[in-house]
This record gives C-alpha cells, structure tokens and sequence, in this order.
C-alpha cells in the first residue's frame, strides 16, 4: 500500500480507541444516543411508522366509500381523517423520511464519520417523533383537526372552527416544520464541509445533491408555512384579522402562503427520492449514470422552478388570467427537467447490464407510475382543464400517482438497497416480489378507477354519496386496490420483523458491488479512515480502496483529538482544512425535544402557565447544550496522514459553525420577506383599510439612528474582540437595539393590532422584530457569560461570532421592517 | 462561497424576474395601470434575459463548476422567455 498516506499495519489500540469513542451508550442512556447510524435508523423507522399510521386512516376512508350511502363513518370522524391522513403522510412522514434517510446515508457516503451536529440530528427526531406522536393520538380525543390538510381559512378560523381542533394542527405542524429546518441546516452544512478530500462537487454522489437542493428548498420554503400558522393562530387567539375580509384581511393570504410552502413541497418530496433513484440505477445496470451532469442540472432546474409554481393550486380562485399564465407557464416547463431524469434512468437501464432484483422493480414501477402523474400534472397545469377537475378525485389520482409515484416507489427501493447496508441480512429477495407486485398492481387498481371518477363528477373529501350518481363500482375497486397496497406493506413489515438486525459493524456489506463510499467496510465511526476520492464511484474506479480504507492507510485513521472527530473540508474543492471535535451522546437534546414539544401542545391546551414551565426547562436544557459546545484549540497540527497537518479549532467562514449561521440566517430572511410579502399582500387587496394619516416622522427617524448607532457598536466590539478579547460592548449594542424596538411600538400605540388587517399587519411585523431581538440579546448574553466564564477570548471566539452574525441580520431586518411599515405607507399614498 | 453565488447566479435572475412578473402584474390590474404590463414585462424580461446570457457566455468552460453556472442561467434564461412571452398571448386583468 505504498502511496497512500498512512503507513500500514496501524499501531495497536487505534481501531480499539475508535470502537469505544463511537460505541453508543448502554442501558437507559440509550436514549441519548447521538450516531447517525442509530439516530438515522430510528428516524426513518419512526417516519414509517406514520405512513403505517396515515395508511391506516387512508383505508378507513376507502371502508367508508366502498359502498354509496354507507353510514359507517360519520360527516365530522370523516373530515378528521382526511385531515390527519394528508397531514401526516406531508408533514411526518415524506418530509422525515427523506431527511432521516439524509441522515443515515450521507456521512459515510461523503466519507465523513458522523453529520457535522449530531446533537441536532437527535433533537429533530425526538422533537418529530414525540410532537408527531401527541399530533396523531389527538385522533382519540375527537381533538385532530378537520380543516383539510391545507386548512383554508375562513373555514378554520375561529367563527367557523371553535375548540382546539385547528389549533392542534397550527402549533403541532409548525414546531415539527421548526424540527425539519433543524434537520435541513444539519444537512447543508454536512455536504457542504464534510465531504472526503478529494470529492469536489462535480464527484459528489447524485444523491447528495439531492439532499442539498432538498435542504435549501425546505430552508426557502418551510418559514412561508411557519408564518401562515403563526398568522391564522394570532387571528384565532387574539383576533388579529389577516383573513377576515370584513376588516380588510384576505383568506387568499393564507392560499399564497400555503402553497408558496406547499407547491415546492412537492418536489422537496420527490427530489430526494430522484437522488436515490439515481444511486440505485446505476447499481443495479453496473454502470455509471447515464449523462450525470445533466441529472444534477436537472435537479437544480426544478428546485428553483418548484417555486414559481405554487398559484397553479390557485387557478380557480379568480387570479387575473396574465398571473395565472406565468404559473401555467412555469408548471410546463418544471416538466422538462423532471423528463430529463427519467431519460437519464432509462438510459442508464439500457446501456447496463441489469439486476432485476427488487430495488429496481420499484424503480420500473416508479417510472410508470411517476409518468403516468406527471402527464396528468401537465393536464391539470392547463388552466380550463383544471377548472374542470378542480376538487374532484381527478386530482386525488394525479397527486397519489405524483406523490406515491416520485416518493414511495422510490423509498421501498431504497429500503431495500441500503437494507444490507444498516443490517445483518438483506431483505428477502422472493418476499420482496410479493410485496412489490401487490403495491404496484394495488396501486393502479386503486386510484386509476379515480381519474374516471372525478371526471364523471365525485367531488374529493365527501364522506358518501348516493347510489344514483353511479360511482358505486369505481369506488368499489378503488377500495379492493387499497387492501392489497396494505397487504403488500403488511408482508413488507413482516419481511423486515424477520430480516432486520441493526449493525453498523457486522453488516451484510456490498451486496450490489455498487461505486460509491457508503458501501465501505463500516463501523459506528463509519470508515476506519477517510480516503481522498477521485471520481463519482470510487469503489469502482480504485478497486483496492475498501481493503486501504479498513487497513487504515487513508486519512485519520484514529481519533486525532481524543474524542469524536472528522475532517472538514472546503464547500467547493473538497480541500481537508481542520479536524472537527464532535459532541459525545447527552441528555440535552432529548430533554429539549421532549420539553420544546410539551411547550407547544400546553400552549395548544391553553394551560400558559403549564406553557412557561416547560418552556423554562427547554430552555435551560439547550443552554446546558450550547454551553458545552466550543472546546478550547488545543492542538495546532493533528498529523492526519499523507503530511497533512491539521488545527482542531476554526472560527470566521472556514468553522462549520458559521455556515449553520449563514444558514440559519437564510431562513431568518425567508421569513420576514413572507412577512413583508403578507404586508404588501393586504394593502394590495384592502388599501381602504390603510389610514391616510400616518405616525410622525420623528420616530423612525430616532429608530433609525438608534440602528445605526447600534451597528457601530457592534463593529467596534468586533474589533475589541480581535485585540483584547473583549466583548462588552455587546451591552451597549444591545441596548441600542432594544431602544429602537421601543421607539418602533411606541410610533404606533394608537394602532390597534384587532381593528383592521392594517394594524395586524403592523403589529406582526413589530412583534416578529421584537422575537429576533429577544433572541439576539440571548445570544449576546450567552458570549457575555462566556466571557465571565473564560470561555470566550481572541481566538476561541465562535460563540462571539455567532452572536455578530445574528445581531447584524437583526439589524438589517429591523431597517427592512421600518422601512415597510413607515416609508412604504407614504410612497404609495 | 464566491463560487457557490456563481452557481446560483442564474437562480437568482430567474427568481427576481419571476417576483417581479408576478409583483407588478398584480399591483398593475388592482390599480388599474394594466396598459403598463407589456412594456413593463417587456423590459423586465429583455434585462433579465440579457443577464442570464451574460452569465452563460462568461462562465463557458468544460470545468464542472463553471459548466454548472453557465448550463443553470441557460435553464434560467429559457423559463424567462418561455414566462415572460405569456403576457403578450392572454387577456390582462379578467
């Protein structure tokens, strides 16, 4: 193994020191295990388990519809189900599923040993896990909600839905989008930093750019949805009307911003789903994929053209025809790209030698089924068709046929392909068929028959109809197509309670003979060292590489820095830069989850006292975690092999940290341009409810200044902290920043937030500005702390860094809002 | 990050063009100065075409990263004109 850049055989007690390091917890600390092998394991079980929980609602309902005028289910248990099962199978299970199995795949296909914050990987699990838990056995109560899945206000305002029903969905959905943002930072970062050294982003595995695009996709889209929750409860609890037309609000506010989140949803489903496809293909033809540049630009095209899409959920609400054409326009063209992929695949099929093992029946039969609703996705995208079918279970077909077609098919491949990866056994190949073939042929039988029937006229989410209307029959097979889906899923589960045996150490290994890291020799620590890539399946093209890389000849065959690490490489080039100290496994994440979780629903309960409870031990438990992050640099040069040198410490652009920030930060930024957005959205339609006579001028004149003299603060302690280490000046930046949030809401005390969509819309933007401030002086405080602790100097200097980069963006949004609220009114009057 | 932004830059045209498409049209046919559209979107979509093209033409390069820029602004400039010619071909405002 000459070359390479560790000598072999390696020192005794590396490989033993790795074991223990990566070993997970035993006993009840179980729980708080932080691995992605485990943590990806359980998120994904967890996520199969609501679509297990959803398809069980889902054959309820076809129960209930087998049959005209069955009296089985009632009008109000029915809206609740088609409510839960939509909700659920969206929101806690395609979204989780894809991210769980980010989780699970990416560091060892990246050649990293675990994601880049694995403490924030278990938090958004047991936040998904136990939130979606409560959400779902809400059902139980008579308290799930029944407003749709997409809850179009005025029907779920408070007139018209009084109890907690819709709040359940309100608070439960919006802290589980908050869990997957969380999961989608994690993610970015991850393949953006931790990639092996070598693998520059033209070597980057198919399914990774999947993931990213997906991950920056839920980051733009997500805070539209979370802002539209935050909006419908303020109107619901304190009477705020944004959707109230008497007072000037829109109930077409919420239809935007449902479906600015809810259109590229669709996609932040579907391209992961492609990314594994595209992993799996070339697998099973023994083949590299057929024309990868342009599968990777096709995945980037329809990203980006997923969000010019979202008013073709709209087509019937009397949007002028020149707004509709340019969605009409963009949903044609957001086919091409998706084309191109499916070509790609053929290709790939026809150029390889093909495995007709099970992943790849579910990939023909995701090919079929995904066509079949991506031609009926361009009918419905013609706008007098779609006024035809609109609301009819014409479009339930197209949207199953899309969504089972793009997600699930592709999924059960994948659970079947990485099976031999995360276990002992693969799954049983004769078993596999059974199962592929009752879904696939129970698919079709069950929602093909619904193209007719909503073409003939049966409108979606009616609980029965007469028999005279004739859709007996259809119904009928529809119904006996959903039992032999749920057979089929019934023997998968089976097949899985008989073949699964979690072990990252003792797995069946390559199975496939496929190309790319993830099918290393593993452990815990994912590869006993990190090899430096050349091409997109580097197990192909260095046939040696899995022998070099669990011999320990490649990088870091050891622990540099005595605890959990990995190699941090640029975004771009791959080019190693610092080994990254990783957190051992701890209660906080846990404790946070399952407290931030009880927050909300207490809050949803009404019980606000309850609320502040446990809202103070969340708290305190990620204080307790945020504390602990941020060791002291101790080593300069870690030798990590090949004679490369190393530090263990990086603060400013090169520290994974400030990529979370910018990140997170991004965001931030979506949010408040929805906000903005929503503003100019209900000016636009109610200028009657705007007043001519505006606040004096003097206050955002003095708010201004306040700002300004803030930032100077902030700059001038910047350039402390670099000299002397010294981050007191943050007091006073602070102070200036609180100064001018006053000055803001005292401009407008004579405003009332309930009398008009004007003053709701004032007071959202002043209050979303308040919570950046609160969470800027956390963070403030929090450097101030560490400062007193010692913790915080020159060069140990993250935590200050964050604290800048948060306190700067808070700044820039509060002049963006000032602007909005106290320039705007005057330049369009 | 310098490289990254060059990716996106294409996504970015795209996305300013398309919000302002659809910005202007709306404030357009709820104040009543739908006779502005054409030439409004017009312009919009020459300068963002023009944008795009630029990008295409200055990242010309087999290099992946720079194949990446050029080939998203190509995917970019298409939907531009494939979105803003809809305007000059239905009714404005009904």
């Amino acid at each position: 193994m000459n070359g390479l850049p560790n000598e072999v055989p390696r020192p005794p007690g590396e490989l033993e020191e790795l074991k223990r390091l990566w070993n997970p917890p035993r006993g009840l600390r179980f729980f708080t295990v932080i691995n992605n092998n485990y943590i990806g394991v359980v998120y994904v079980g967890a996520a199969f388990l609501f679509f297990v929980l959803a398809g069980i609602l889902a054959l309820m309902m076809r129960t209930q519809l087998a049959v005209p005028d069955n009296d089985l289910i009632g009008p109000e248990l029915y809206n609740q189900l088609f409510t839960m099962h939509g909700t659920i199978m969206m929101f806690l299970f395609a979204v989780p599923a894809m991210e769980a199995m980010g989780i699970l795949l990416l560091p060892n296909m990246l050649g990293a040993r675990d994601m880049p914050f694995p403490r924030l990987s278990a938090y958004a699990f047991w936040a998904y896990f136990v939130g979606g838990l409560v959400f779902f056995c809400s059902l139980f109560l008579g308290l799930a909600p029944d407003g749709g899945w997409f809850m179009y206000p005025p029907l779920t305002t408070e007139t018209y839905s009084p109890g907690i029903n819709q709040d359940m969905w309100l608070l439960g959905i919006g802290f589980i989008e908050i869990s997957a943002i969380a999961g989608a930072i994690e993610i970015i970062v991850g393949i953006l930093r931790t990639r092996a050294p070598g693998m520059t982003l033209a070597r980057m595995p198919v399914f990774a750019w999947a993931m990213l695009i997906f991950a920056l996709m839920v980051v733009f889209a997500f805070p539209a949805v979370i802002l539209a929750t935050l909006l419908l409860e303020l109107e619901r609890a304190f009477g705020w009307p944004f959707f109230s037309a008497e007072l000037g609000g829109d109930p077409l506010l919420w239809q935007h911003l449902f479906w600015f989140f809810g259109h590229p949803e669709v996609y932040i489903i579907f391209l992961p789903a492609a990314g594994m496809v595209s992993m799996i293909v070339p697998a099973m033809a023994q083949t590299p994929l057929v024309g990868q540049r342009l599968v990777i630009l096709a995945l980037i095209a329809v990203g980006f053209l997923s969000f010019g899409l979202w008013v073709h959920h709209m087509f019937a609400t009397g949007i002028p025809m020149v707004s509709l054409s340019f969605f009409q326009a963009a949903s044609m063209a957001v086919a091409i790209p998706s084309g191109i992929q499916v070509f790609a695949w053929i290709a790939t099929f026809a150029k390889g030698k093909v495995q007709l093992k099970t992943p790849a029946l579910f990939i023909l039969g995701m090919l079929f089924i995904f066509v079949l609703g991506g031609l009926t996705g361009v009918m419905v995208a013609v706008v007098p068709f779609d006024w035809q079918v609109h609301d009819t279970y014409f479009i339930v077909a197209h949207l199953h046929y899309v969504l089972v077609g793009g997600m699930v098919f592709p999924l059960f491949a994948g659970f079947y392909y990485w099976m031999p990866y995360t276990s002992r056994h693969a799954l049983s190949e004769r078993v596999g068929r059974w199962v592929f073939w009752l879904v696939f042929v129970g698919f079709n039988v069950s929602f093909f028959p619904m193209h007719v029937t909503g073409i003939v006229g049966m409108p979606r989410r009616v609980y029965t109809y007469p028999a005279e209307m004739g859709w007996g029959v259809l119904n009928m097979v529809s119904t006996v197509g959903a039992f032999m889906i749920a057979l089929g899923v019934l023997l998968f589960i089976v097949d899985v309670a008989r073949r699964f045996r979690m072990s990252a150490e003792d797995n069946a290994g390559n199975v496939w003979n496929a190309g790319t890291l993830e099918w290393l020799p593993n452990g815990n620590y994912s590869n006993r060292s990190i090899p430096a890539v050349d091409s997109p399946y580097p197990l192909w093209d260095q046939p040696r590489l899995a022998e070099q890389v669990e011999a320990g000849a490649w990088y870091l065959p050891r622990s540099g820095t005595g605890t959990r690490d990995t190699v941090v490489t640029s975004p771009v080039d791959a080019r190693p830069q610092f080994v990254l100290r990783l957190p051992m496994p701890g209660w906080a994440p846990l404790v946070g989850a399952w407290f931030t979780a009880a927050f909300f629903f207490a809050l949803t309960f009404k019980q606000v006292a309850l609320a502040a409870v446990f809202a103070v031990i969340g708290i305190g438990a990620l204080v307790h975690w945020a504390w602990h992050l941020d060791p002291p640099p101790e080593q300069a040069a870690i030798d990590i092999g090949g004679g490369i040198r190393l530090p263990d410490y990086m603060s400013g652009p090169a520290s994974q940290s400030w990529w979370c920030m910018v990140v997170l930060m991004l965001v931030s930024g979506s949010f408040y341009g929805c906000l903005l957005f929503s503003y100019l959205y209900l000016w636009l339609v109610s200028p009657q409810a705007w007043p001519h006579a505006m606040p004096s001028f003097a206050f955002p004149a003095v708010s201004i200044l306040l700002y300004v003299l803030s930032a100077a603060m902030l700059a001038w302690t910047n350039l402390r902290m670099r000299s002397q280490g010294r981050c007191t000046g943050l007091v006073l930046a602070l102070a200036l920043l609180v100064a001018g949030l006053a000055v803001d809401f005292a401009a407008f005390a004579d405003v009332s937030p309930s009398a008009s969509a004007y003053g709701a819309a004032v007071y959202a933007i002043l209050c979303v500005g308040g919570f950046f401030v609160f969470v800027t002086a956390f963070l403030a405080l929090f450097a101030l702390a560490r400062q007193r602790a010692g913790l915080l100097d020159s060069t140990r200097r993250v935590v200050f860094d964050n604290a800048r980069l948060f306190f700067s963006y808070t700044l820039a949004q509060s002049a963006a809002g000032l602007a909005m609220v106290h320039l705007f009114p005057r330049v369009a009057a | 990050m310098a490289t990254i932004l060059r990716i996106a830059s294409g996504v970015i045209v795209w996305a300013l063009h398309f919000g302002l498409l659809y910005g202007f049209t709306a404030l357009a046919c709820a104040r009543g100065f739908q006779h502005l559209v054409p030439a409004a979107v017009g312009a919009a979509t020459a300068l963002a075409a023009l944008a795009a093209v630029a990008i295409v033409v200055r990242n010309l390069s087999s290099e992946f990263n720079r194949w990446l820029a050029a080939a998203i602004a190509l995917a970019a400039l298409v939907a531009i004109l494939w979105e803003g010619v809809t305007v000059f071909m239905v009714p404005m405002c009904e």
